[in-house]
């Protein structure tokens, strides 16, 4: 006799008993019959499929004849939530958090990174960099590597290219505002199928060496400047000092090539360089051409752009700037397996009130209801709690996302974070998945053994409960989860606090700062040095500011960690410490003293470029707090790995200015003068009135060297490190709620299991007491269990806790690796919270009276 | 004229039912027989939806036959088609004859 194959054994399995044998016997027939004829392997995949059709006609049969759930069965569930409001309260709000959190990840994930633009094929649209392999630097084509590609990348059915730059808009005598312009080949527009809210597109026809150049303005600017006066077509302006004749206003939703206002053509004249606003480097992009991969566009643009040093990075243009899809991935998979935890938890909460049931189900059975049914009505239950949590994590999601929405001003203009059918998609996914876990696993548990053994005891709960190794594993995960995610938040707050922490030393309110950069521009090697040069000049010339300085990272503003090497009395004290560079004059510019020594000459020979300044903490941290003026530091590995450090002479100490904020470890820092570069900060402090009023000099005298240079994170002095401080703030804020949570979860699980506990051996603890039995005895014998789920989950938390602290350093910047007692600390207090929740149910156990636990069943 | 309703494959299986007889008479070979005399190849799954229609209707009666060794030593679940069963068949083909009635010309003629 043959064998069916396994897979058909194992589908038929999912027949009720009376069909399974039908079926099973039927099929034993036709597949010998069917192995004669087609052979093994063909008749393996026949059977197997047969069966596969057997299980879905006779269930689809089964569920049309007798629905999953009835109305009955659904009201039931309902009265389950409000029998145990408690239970029902905790598992819809511990779901919900999760479900909410998940779901506000994956919408920002899929609304930033994987959107496509808004346009026709918007799909194909793509990217293009390099990496220089002199420089180590990502950068743009340079116009002559645009043509190449214009004219010979057969596998783009379009290319155009783009550079952006705030420029300065002039209309009348009105004051000048800062608009953020977009240079674009001519022809691009067409590309893209948008249309003007009036006038027209910019097109083939305006990119041609023309006398009079056009732009196109943004609704938002149109409006708030103009108040949408439609007369604002056809008037000349001024953009960046030139001429420019407004030909069309775009809608507010468009922002090529992300967040622009403005856009006006990048003519022949400035792609070759003989207008006085040529442009050194472009942004190039293109459009596949139909069926051509991305890895097809790369390769070819690789043979026509690259030397053998470089490499190519093609890549979607709406993930061009955004970080890695994989690591927002990792995220989106680790906040539902943390979901998944949760799901774990309530299902313990479920199985505790299922099992308080079993005289119920027991009931049911005798009537005839199968197991498959029970499960059902549990699974239900739990769905109808999964449900609630879930519109209630929609709804948190939804506020969590339009708030983001509505604080960062700029979000790329293809991104509509608005709820979609993917979001609610996923939600409802969440949900399901957390009702199977929650619901299906402590249902197979609670509805298995012999259940009709019940009905003799009178339907009453079973003392028999063991909530075994699955549930004590989970208790075990939360605990765990519970401490490290709170040592994790408090870590990341102490950071966050050293953020917030104002510095006594730094003026607020009268300091401006802007972050300027230019691509290294290619041919003379000083090149760099003569841009530098001149900015500085242009900058220091305009007048008003009561101080103008530089430097390579602000105050309170992390700075790169370098090694460093201290000689203190003939030995050489090591470390690492955080080093920027500072120009000459920086430190008076913010008003600043120095507590010994002084700055740098603002006229200075070769060899002040072997002076350092350090700070307090450094004293205090490499030279035990002695004198440090006149003592020598030097950097290694500086000049190459076999090159032999120089050493540099400390002249002046200044105090703390906030080198390392979150990790105050790193406080002792080192400033270094600045030579010439291609990225700075300029700080200009006023001498009683708004220092904004420097900005539009600030970009005017910049323009006034060279049109691309960009000019941007204009902000206060105070507002440095705003970025850390935002990520810190979200990231704290998150791991905080998830720590609740699951501190939450903890709490009344544990309380769940003792209270059972105490209930189902009700008899045998009085038992115990009557025959003498301690009140300490009894209390370990009910704790005992709960005490090492504790223990356990609050060591392999505290482990799990430093390492996450530790591993924060992952983050993209400096955080304390967390102090060794923090996560021990959280441990001792869950333990503490443990025991708490788990004495109510302990009191009760201490108040038994022997005679009447011998008469409770 | 009243009486239980009978779609197309309900009566074909009723029809295999009746000509195979009760002792011969169950899912697999009520298939064989369609796919020989109706030429019509109907899936064994829908065989047995169709059943458990037919008894629920109550126009047939299943029940086990004796263990065969080449079904693992599992009984075969024979059909049985009840008097309701055959007064249904009955019905239809009474329908059917009128119907035809007087077409005979039409359907012989039209080669």
């Amino acid at each position: 006799m043959s064998r069916l194959p396994w897979v058909a054994r194992l589908l038929l399995r999912g027949l009720d008993a009376g069909d399974r044998d039908d079926a099973v016997g039927d099929l034993l027939e036709v597949h010998a019959a069917r192995r004669a004829r087609l052979g093994g392997h063909r008749a393996w995949l026949a059977s197997s499929v047969d069966a596969a059709w057997v299980l879905v006609r006779l269930r689809l049969h089964g569920l049309r004849r007798r629905p999953p759930f009835s109305a009955a069965e659904l009201r039931l569930g309902v009265r389950m939530m409000r029998r145990q409001p408690w239970l029902s309260v905790t598992a819809v709000l511990a779901l919900a958090v999760g479900i909410g959190i998940a779901g506000s990840v994956f919408t920002l994930v899929s609304r930033v990174m994987l959107a496509d633009l808004p346009f026709p094929n918007g799909d194909r649209w793509v990217n293009v960099e390099i990496r220089d392999g002199r420089t180590g630097l990502w950068r743009a084509p340079s116009p002559e590597g645009y043509r190449t590609v214009r004219d010979r990348a057969t596998l783009l059915a379009a290319v155009g290219a783009y550079r952006t730059q705030q420029l300065n808009l002039t209309d009348g005598d009105a004051d000048p505002v800062a608009v953020r312009t977009a240079y674009v080949t001519a022809g691009s527009f067409q590309l893209m199928g948008v249309e003007p809210i009036a006038g027209r597109l910019v097109g083939p026809s305006d990119g041609g060496l023309v006398t009079e150049r056009v732009v196109l303005i943004g609704e938002a600017v149109w409006r708030s400047r103009w108040g949408g006066d439609p007369a604002l077509v056809g008037r000349r302006i001024e953009l960046g000092d030139e001429p420019h004749t407004v030909v069309g206003i775009m809608p507010a939703d468009f922002g090529f090539p992300d967040v622009a206002e403005a856009w006006t053509t990048m003519d022949e004249a400035t792609l070759d360089g003989t207008s006085t606003g040529a442009h050194r480097d472009v942004e190039l992009f293109g459009v596949r051409a139909e069926g051509v991969a991305i890895d097809e566009v790369s390769d070819q643009l690789t043979t026509l752009l690259l030397d053998e040093r470089s490499t190519l990075h093609t890549e979607p243009f709406t993930r061009r700037n955004v970080g890695g899809i994989a690591e927002m991935g990792a995220v989106v998979v680790a906040l539902v397996l943390m979901l998944l935890v949760t799901a774990g938890n309530v299902a313990n909460l479920v199985l505790a009130r299922t099992y308080a049931r079993r005289g119920e189900l027991a009931v049911r059975t005798a009537l005839g209801a199968d197991r498959g049914r029970l499960v059902g009505q549990v699974f239900l239950e739990v769905l109808v709690l999964a449900g609630v949590a879930a519109l209630l994590g929609y709804a948190a999601a939804s506020v969590v996302v339009g708030w983001l929405e509505r604080t960062v001003n700029d979000l790329p203009f293809w991104v509509d974070l608005s709820p979609d059918w993917t979001v609610v998609l996923f939600v409802a996914g969440l949900a399901l998945l957390a009702g199977l876990v929650a619901g299906v696993l402590p249902a197979l548990k609670a509805t298995g053994g012999r259940i009709a053994e019940t009905l003799p005891a009178g339907g009453r709960s079973s003392g028999n409960l063991r909530f075994g190794r699955f549930a004590s594993a989970m208790i075990l995960t939360q605990v765990a989860l519970t401490v490290a995610l709170l040592a994790g938040a408090g870590s990341l707050t102490r950071a966050l606090a050293g953020y917030h922490a104002r510095s006594e030393h730094l003026p607020e309110g009268d300091v401006i700062t802007a972050r300027v950069y230019f691509a290294p521009p290619d041919g003379a090697p000083d090149s760099v040095a003569v841009l530098h040069r001149r900015m500085v000049e242009a900058v220091e010339a305009i007048p008003g500011p009561a101080a103008v300085s530089f430097a390579t990272r602000l105050p309170r503003d992390e700075s790169p960690l370098r090694p460093v090497e201290v000689e203190l009395d003939g030995e050489i004290v090591s470390g690492v410490a955080p080093a920027t560079s500072v120009a000459p004059g920086f430190f008076a510019a913010l008003g600043i003293e120095p507590l010994a020594g002084r700055e740098f000459p603002r006229v200075g020979t070769e060899a002040d470029a072997l002076e350092v300044v350090v700070n307090r903490p450094f004293v205090d941290r490499f030279l035990e707090g002695r004198n440090a003026l006149g003592r020598r530091v030097r950097f290694p590995g500086e000049g190459g790995p076999n090159a032999v450090p120089t050493w540099h002479t400390i002249v002046g100490v200044v105090p703390d200015l906030g080198m390392s904020p979150g990790d105050p470890a790193h406080a002792a820092g080192l400033y270094r003068r600045m030579g010439a570069t291609n990225y700075f900060h300029v700080v200009m402090r006023s001498a009683g009135g708004d220092p904004q009023a420097f900005v539009g000099p600030l970009r005017d005298a910049i323009a006034s060297v060279d049109r691309d240079i960009r000019v941007d994170e204009v902000m206060p002095l105070e507002r440095a490190g705003w970025e850390s401080r935002a990520l810190l703030t979200g990231l704290s804020a998150a791991m905080a709620a998830l720590g609740g949570m699951a501190l939450f979860l903890s709490l009344m699980g544990l309380y769940a299991i003792v209270s059972f506990t105490v209930t189902g051996r009700t008899r045998e603890i009085g038992i115990r007491v009557a025959l003498g039995a301690s009140r300490t005895g009894v209390l370990r014998s009910v704790l005992g269990r709960s005490a090492w789920q504790l223990a356990a989950g609050g060591l392999v938390g505290s482990l799990v806790g430093l390492a996450v602290a530790a591993g924060t350093q992952v983050l993209p910047i400096r955080v304390a690796p967390g102090a060794p007692w923090l996560a021990p600390v959280v441990a001792v207090g869950m333990m503490l919270a443990g025991l708490l929740a788990t004495w109510v149910p302990a009191r009760r156990a201490l108040a038994i009276q022997p005679v009447e636990a011998l008469r409770s069943e | 004229m009243g009486g239980t309703k009978l779609g197309e494959l309900e009566l074909l299986v009723l029809l295999a039912a009746l000509r195979l007889g009760s002792d011969e008479a169950h899912a697999v070979s009520i298939a064989e027989h369609l796919e020989a005399q109706a030429d019509r190849s109907v899936q064994r799954a829908t065989i047995y939806v169709v059943l458990k229609r037919l008894e629920e209707k109550g126009l047939v009666r299943t029940r086990l036959g004796d263990a065969v060794p080449e079904r693992g030593g599992r009984a075969r679940r024979l059909v049985e088609v009840e008097p309701r069963g055959i007064e249904a068949v009955r019905e239809v083909r009474e329908t059917l004859r009128g119907m035809w009635a007087g077409l005979g010309p039409i359907l012989d003629g039209a080669r």
